[in-house]
């Protein structure tokens, strides 16, 4: 299919998934349904079709009828949305089916370790190896995308699920399809449980990585096949269509709360799959088990905010019709921000990031430490994308000034002499702790993965370093620290042998008594560093032997972002925008390719206070400052519409805003 | 042998009283002793405007030359002496008060006199780093500190002594828990008291843990007495902190910790200082901001904005401040914070006059938890607080004590909320108060035991209206309550659901009971296709009794709890409108964002009022930052007549004031950074 058939390119993206409730198809009506939609300025509905029930007549004997289809058919709700030049993505699940039908095939349903089924209420989870989803889905798929003119398709708890909607852990699936294709690939049991020394289970994880993406392939043939015109959602190896994630909250989800999950999820997406689109969702409810009252208004609204900051589009995410639903209060807010896209969505087509840092972060690497760095970059206004590995290995980092790799611990060896290289052509390449130590299987290196960290031999990592600190050095480079000498130090420390060219900053005061008050001083200092410097080809390799990041995502204090925030800008000599914009306000640059203009935007979080998120402060007398390659032509509010003060002196572009409250995107054209 | 002492100016009866409270505490490590000089001391100390300092004389290490055989001498006494330095800070008209711990001996103290030691289920003693733990009851504590006691202030010109880790200690400083004492001591005397053998657990479903409970309370209370009057046979102005017999001084404390659990309590400034100034008034209170960022990190500071946040907190609800730090001023390694506390000292040092003898101008009362971090019952307090500071209403907090003896007649509502154990005599005020007027609202088990910590046969509090408690239903998921009358909850005029999430008290009521909100039990959450609910019960979320003149309402769940684990809107908007429409209470009105605290004071001296604000918004997730400049802010605000004019503690500049009635101004102040203070002058208005 050529570029130019595919709906979604360039088409501004604003979602709404109206997750049906089987009662809800028992009066629902088309042209009220459209009506709603309109109201927000969607322009892209999802609708659940089929798999848990089948929400049209079907004539497959294993796809669950619904018996509530006594309203307006899907048929006819998609016939209305198109009439408004409203898209329709079919919401499947194949992940459960109804009690009757495990009765009749009970080789379908996934098995725990102790050969007990799931049956959640009488829905029964079925493995992913199993014919249900082998054989019957694909059938059901191409049943729904025929008889139904539908625009796209959504799988929902896709592949290997594990846990069932009260959190219950079940473990790896014993049932037969998935013992016998694993041995036949491996000659190996299956592994009881998910335990990254057990070999079987690093097997285990190669097993579903492939027989995930065969599925993925299968899947795709199918809907092609039929509906070579439809958006495949998540589909990454054909790299088109949706990208559709999820920002939400659970009540027992442990704490500190992550107010940047919009933000990051569209930031990963867009960096690394740019030719996709981004739709990351605000889910409207606190959990499962409350579908039926919603977050906060301005946490839903942040998390838009989030999202177009960010290069992506819009999404909304509730329970049942917005007709009949029973907590609205964020609905006001919502539309705001969809009326909003609607007016600029063409600014927001074909953004290219300017981002002078890469953040780097893989599915099982160490979340704590990422988003510590995470907040780090945001809070002291760093332009930075976030990079998925190993996907972004396809993406240039030419335009990185510096890539982190926070503890990613698995790294492939292509992953690894790619960031060599890249540290070599003169780029700063900082990683922390135990970054690289395990390839992509989680086997352990035998030496230290980057040359470029100018290390010849790791010697231990030590957990137990509570009541640890570094004894600051070099404090020219560490202007935050001018009157605090000490940065404290929890968790891992890595115990390295390092070259000798290879500068050490900072000292090691190791665990030391804190109690009582009266014995509480250190009386040893060592010289393992802090962090160290190692010039490599044109660049340098920069390695904190340590977690920053996970200290100030858990604790939240200065004290380590200071650090951070002083090493990027002071030795790896990262820039970072310049102004009076405090922590609490993100920002973000694109380049709207093309149009010689560029995006500015501004999230203010200000209102995320403890656990809560209220309406944030208005902020007054802004600047903003940054290195741009032209004085502009214009500098605009698109969302106030209206012009705004700027200077332009030596290179640096300075913008003054009077006001932000809880977004801003100026357009700067040259 | 007593010396003659050089006397400081302190030595006027109750010169506590007479003195603004900017205390610096520099926990002194032994080695700090080396080089210490007292001038520099004192330069340090004035810099800052300190007008007392909290220094550690005694206990842990004696930090003068002592001749107790039981005193572990600090072996570091090379610079100049505690006499030196009292004597010096005196010079400055600086008070300075001992600091005491007399919690743990060395390791050969114990080894003459084992049977001092605190001991364990498992019968061990607590050895951390050669410092033992010893029993409260022990001769150590018991004789013997009283005797250190003594030694230190006649030799030692001390204005006041604190001590800390009194009591029972089962903690050591990494947080290890090591249980209920089992030492002869206590053995002996819990046996004299209730002839019982000690628990080995703490578990209130354990009678005899109940019972060491009240033992614990018991003997505290006369070890509190007997120091007291220890302290005051020495020299009667001798300020002893923390000591209710003598009344004086309440030092609490601001502090973090690496272990505690999220949320942080973004209050604690506010929470320490009301607490400490409803309980025990008119004791003093001296809230401390504690440097350091855990018990393991000593020498690294929290953020200067959550410092400065606290000592804000302090001021706006009327007590003193003091600044906790390890070491000495002039060589910790962290000084991040000295500006930010400076500044606060400085306003105050300002304008003390000001801050002399505020009492609280709150018209409603929460009642305060024992400070047990993370009960229940904290959960449920702090959400409370919350409820109560973010949607700007004017409260006080006290402890269960001091409910007893505290009139509630300048309150309009007495919150008890989720707290298991009321007295007969409290839930009698309680009902008294409802009867001539006032509203209670209690939440969940409050009052279902008694004093004796044993549970009721009847419901406590008959203002509520509750004829009898059927079932307390834990594990409540996917519950809610259905908004059923949206006049009564105007914040839900484009939401029908409320969720509840714990804890449902099953209740019957009598006829008169009004009930809203109608419980909805668990319903299935997935997957979405089935999400929907079909059971909606008569069981209510909210009762209000019309009781005498006044009434009382009743949460049978915890939305306090609720909202300090999760912070959802949904629940603190439903609060909000009881409070408002339910209980008729007024809350400070206008255009404050929830994350700015409002307190309003009377000056005692000179008959005017003084309105605080305190710009919350730096805390951002588990972080503190500075907070955000918030312009044009409006409120109204109770006064007691014509208003001459409001003006700025901080900028000097009068405000403009509208009178909205006889009792009601609204104010318009044009900028708020971390703290505002107006001074409201009564009066004809001068033109």
């Amino acid at each position: 299919m050529s570029q130019s058939q595919q709906w979604w390119r360039n088409r501004p993206w604003r979602q709404i998934q109206t997750n049906l409730r089987e009662i809800d198809m028992r009066d629902i009506d088309a042209e009220r349904y459209v009506a709603d939609l309109q109201a927000f300025n969607a322009n892209v509905a999802m609708i659940n079709t089929a798999g848990i029930i089948a929400s049209y007549p079907t004539k497959l004997p294993y796809h669950f009828q619904s018996s509530y289809l006594t309203g307006d058919s899907l048929e006819e709700i998609i016939a209305a949305c198109h009439r408004a030049d409203i898209r329709v993505i079919a919401r499947t699940d194949f992940s459960k089916v109804r009690r009757p039908l495990y009765e009749q095939h009970p080789e379908w349903a996934y098995k725990s370790p102790d050969g007990v089924i799931v049956d959640y209420n009488g829905d029964v989870h079925v493995c992913l190896n199993g014919e249900y989803q082998q054989r019957c889905a694909p059938e059901i798929i191409k049943e729904a995308i025929t008889e139904l003119d539908v625009d796209g398709i959504f799988f929902n708890m896709g592949g290997y699920q594990v846990t069932d909607y009260s959190y219950r852990y079940y473990g790896i699936c014993h049932c037969d399809s998935c013992r016998r294709a694993f041995a036949k690939a491996y000659g190996l049991d299956l592994p009881k449980e998910e335990d990254l020394r057990d070999p079987a289970f690093r097997y285990y994880r190669q097993f579903q990585a492939s027989t995930l993406a065969a599925y993925e392939d299968k899947i795709t043939d199918v809907i092609l096949k039929a509906r070579p015109d439809i958006c495949i959602a998540n589909c990454l190896r054909l790299q088109e269509g949706m990208i559709r994630q999820e920002s939400n909250t659970a009540l027992d989800r442990p704490l500190p709360r992550w107010p940047y999950s919009a933000s990051e999820n569209t930031k990963w997406a867009v960096g690394t799959y740019p030719s996709m689109v981004s739709s990351n969702t605000t889910v409207d409810f606190l959990d499962f088990s409350h579908r039926h009252v919603a977050v906060s208004p301005a946490q839903q609204q942040l998390r838009l905010a989030q999202a177009l900051a960010n290069g992506g589009g819009l999404d909304y995410y509730l329970i049942g019709r917005l007709d009949n639903h029973e907590d609205r209060s964020g609905f006001a807010g919502i539309k705001e921000m969809f009326r909003y896209h609607a007016t600029h969505g063409e600014q927001y087509v074909n953004l290219e990031s300017r981002a002078e840092v890469a953040l780097l972060n893989a599915p099982v690497a160490d979340q704590a430490e990422f988003r510590g760095w995470y907040r780090v970059l945001t809070e002291h206004h760093f332009l930075f994308d976030v990079l998925l590995v190993p996907q972004a290995l396809q993406r240039p980092w030419d335009k990185y000034k510096a890539i982190l790799v926070p503890d990613v611990r698995q790294l492939s060896d292509e992953v690894v002499s790619r960031l060599d290289a890249y540290a070599a052509a003169g780029g700063t390449l900082v990683s922390t702790c135990a970054s690289g130590f395990e390839n992509e299987c989680g086997e352990a290196r035998t030496g230290p993965p980057f040359a470029s960290m100018g290390m010849h031999d790791i010697l231990s990592l030590r957990a137990d370093n509570r009541a640890s600190y570094f004894k600051l050095d070099c404090k020219e480079r560490f202007p935050r620290f001018v009157d605090t000498d000490l940065i404290y130090l929890d968790t891992d420390y890595v115990f390295a042998a390092y070259r000798d060219e290879t500068k050490r900053y900072f000292r090691l005061v190791p665990p030391h008594r804190f109690g009582p008050p009266e014995r509480c001083y250190y009386t040893q200092v060592t010289e393992h560093p802090g962090f160290t410097v190692h010039r490599y080809g044109s660049g340098q390799g920069i390695y904190i032997p340590w977690k920053p990041g996970e200290h100030f995502y858990r604790h939240g204090y200065t004290n380590t972002s200071d650090f951070a925030a002083d090493l990027l800008e002071h030795v790896a000599g990262v820039p970072r925008l310049r102004g009076s914009l405090p922590p609490m306000v993100e920002a973000t640059l694109f380049e709207q390719q093309s149009r010689d203009a560029t995006l500015l935007q501004l999230v203010n979080g200000t209102g995320h206070f403890g656990v809560t998120f209220f309406a944030p402060a208005a902020l007054s007398g802004l600047e903003v400052g940054f290195a741009y390659e032209a004085a502009p032509q214009s500098v605009y509010s698109l969302v106030a519409e209206a012009e705004r003060e700027f200077e332009y002196r030596a290179g640096v572009l300075t913008i003054k805003l009077d006001r932000l409250e809880l977004f801003e995107a100026i357009k700067i054209s040259r | 042998m007593q010396r003659t002492i050089v006397k400081g100016k302190n030595n006027e009866e109750q010169w506590w009283f007479k003195r603004p409270w900017r205390q610096l505490q520099t926990n002194l490590r032994e080695i700090d002793w080396l080089d210490i000089d007292a001038e520099r001391i004192v330069a340090d100390l004035k810099s800052f405007k300190a007008t007392s300092v909290l220094i550690n004389s005694s206990g842990i290490v004696a930090n003068y030359p002592t001749t107790h055989p039981y005193h572990f001498q600090n072996p570091y006494l090379q610079g100049d002496s505690l006499e030196t330095i009292i004597e010096a800070c005196h010079r400055a008209d600086i008070a300075v008060l001992a600091r005491t711990d007399f919690s743990k001996v060395r390791r050969p103290i114990y080894e003459l006199h084992p049977e001092w030691a605190y001991i364990s289920n498992e019968g061990s003693i607590v050895d951390y780093n050669g410092d033992v733990h010893v029993c409260f009851n022990s001769q150590y504590q018991q004789r013997h500190a009283f005797e250190i006691m003594k030694e230190t202030l006649d030799l030692l010109d001390f204005d006041g002594i604190f001590f800390n880790a009194g009591g029972y200690q089962t903690i050591d400083y990494s947080n290890n828990h090591h249980g209920i004492c089992q030492c002869d001591n206590c053995r002996t005397r819990f046996a004299a008291m209730y002839a019982l053998d000690l628990p080995l657990v703490e578990d209130m479903n354990d009678p005899v843990y109940r019972k060491y409970l009240l033992f614990k309370q018991e003997t505290s209370r006369v070890y509190e007495r007997q120091v007291y009057d220890f302290v005051s046979g020495i020299r009667t102005n001798i300020l002893v902190a923390n000591n209710k017999a003598q009344g004086a001084l309440t030092r609490g404390e601001s502090h973090a910790e690496i272990y505690l659990p999220l949320p942080n309590w973004q209050y604690s400034g506010s929470d320490n200082t009301k607490h400490a100034k409803a309980s025990h008034y008119p004791m003093l209170s001296v809230n401390s901001s504690a440097d350091f960022v855990g018990i393991e990190y000593r020498h690294v500071a929290v953020s200067p904005h959550q410092q400065s946040l606290r000592q804000a907190q302090n001021l706006a609800n009327g007590g003193g401040m003091c600044y906790y730090i390890i070491g000495r001023v002039d060589n910790k390694a962290d000084r991040s914070a000295y500006d930010s506390i400076k500044q606060w000292y400085h306003y105050h040092a300002a304008h003390e006059q000001e801050y002399a003898n505020l009492t609280s101008k709150a018209d409603i009362a929460i009642l305060m938890n024992n400070p047990h971090p993370r009960t229940n019952a904290e959960w449920e307090y702090q959400g409370w607080f919350r409820f109560l500071a973010e949607n700007h209403y004017l409260f006080d907090s006290f402890s269960k004590g001091a409910a007893e003896t505290v009139p509630f007649d300048r309150y309009k509502a007495v919150i008890v909320h989720e707290y298991e154990q009321l007295g007969d005599a409290l839930c009698r005020k309680l009902d008294e108060f409802a009867q001539s007027g006032g509203t209670v609202i209690a939440v969940s088990k409050a009052g279902f035991r008694g004093d004796d910590l044993e549970l009721r046969e009847q419901p406590a509090l008959e203002c509520l209206g509750i004829t009898r408690y059927k079932q307390v239903r834990t594990g409540m998921v996917a519950a809610y309550l259905k908004v059923d009358r949206k006049d009564a909850f105007p914040r839900f005029h484009d939401n029908d659901l409320c969720y509840v999430h714990g804890t449902y008290v099953y209740a019957d009521y009598n006829e008169r009971v009004e009930k809203y909100l109608k419980l909805i039990p668990p319903h299935h959450y997935g997957p979405p296709e089935r999400c929907y609910y079909t059971i909606e019960t008569d069981h209510p979320g909210v009762t209000v009794h019309a009781y005498g003149k006044g009434k009382g309402i009743y949460f049978p769940w915890e939305p306090g709890k609720q909202f300090t684990a999760h912070g959802h809107t949904n629940t603190i908007r439903l609060v909000a409108d009881v409070l408002e429409e339910l209980a008729g209470l007024d809350p400070v009105r206008g255009n404050l964002s929830p994350m700015v605290e409002v307190t309003l004071h009377r000056n005692e001296d000179d008959g005017s009022d003084l309105l605080h604000l305190v710009n919350g918004s730096g805390h951002f997730g588990t972080s503190y930052y500075a907070p955000i400049t918030m312009h044009d802010l409006e409120l109204t605000l109770p006064v007691e007549g014509g208003v001459r004019e409001a003006r700025s503690l901080m900028t000097g500049e009068a405000y403009p004031v509208e009178e909205e009635n006889d009792s009601m101004i609204r104010i318009r102040i044009p900028r708020l950074e971390q703290l505002e203070a107006v001074k409201i002058v009564y009066g004809q208005a001068t033109s």
